[in-house]
């Protein structure tokens, strides 16, 4: 497994471990507002933190190949374009009801979860596509 | 399994130019062991200048190393 796919799976398990977490806690009835926004925050900052810990991690374990190799490879290259794109048409197909949500007349902090877990996915199905088209080849 | 059309005779050439391993010929060609391996596999298709590239470090022409399922 190359450093750019540990990298997207690292991102995987992060996104799904802080935002499964963010949306479980969520889920359940009963959270205020700002209750609701100190929390989306809360995971942004955890998530960022979490990303530094895993990058860290398979970068310190990866040094060796990365002094001997670096290179930009076309496979590497059509590889992420392609699970860009994947993450792409998943974002313009799940966002697409946003705004009769709002027209519903939602209340902001449901609409402002449904755009959170949207672009979560989104994000997962871009590094987890690119994990595997790494695995599996294109 | 082969997922393109395009197979190939790595594995023998690498044999043949003294067991040269897949690091060793993906350091030639500029491209990483992972694409050597996928290409190995059939699971990808090179570029056509990169397939030039591997068939040139064996010292062949592109079409003793690759072909094309019809």
């Amino acid at each position: 497994m190359s450093y750019k796919t540990k990298i997207s799976l690292a991102t995987v398990i992060g996104l799904a471990l802080v935002y499964g977490a963010y949306f479980l806690w969520a889920w359940r009835p009963g959270h205020s507002a700002p209750e609701i926004f100190t929390h989306i925050v809360g995971a942004a900052v955890l998530l960022v933190v979490v990303m530094i810990a895993l990058a860290t991690t398979v970068a310190v374990r990866e040094v060796v190949v990365m002094k001997s190799g670096g290179r930009v490879d076309e496979r590497d290259q059509t590889n992420e374009l392609r699970s860009a794109r994947n993450g792409y048409y998943a974002l313009i197909s799940l966002i697409w009801p946003a705004p009769f949500v709002v027209l519903a007349g939602a209340s902001p902090v449901l609409v402002a979860n449904l755009a959170l877990a949207v672009l979560v996915l989104a994000e997962m199905v871009h590094f987890g596509s690119r994990v595997v088209y790494d695995l599996r080849g294109v | 399994m082969a997922s393109t059309q395009v197979t190939n005779r790595l594995r023998v050439f690498r044999f043949n130019n003294g067991e040269m391993t897949q690091q060793a010929l993906a350091d030639r060609v500029g491209l990483t062991r992972q694409t050597i391996v996928a290409i190995e596999k059939g699971h990808y298709a090179p570029s056509l200048e990169a397939a030039f590239r591997i068939a040139r470090a064996f010292g062949v022409g592109i079409e003793e190393v690759f072909g094309y399922l019809d």
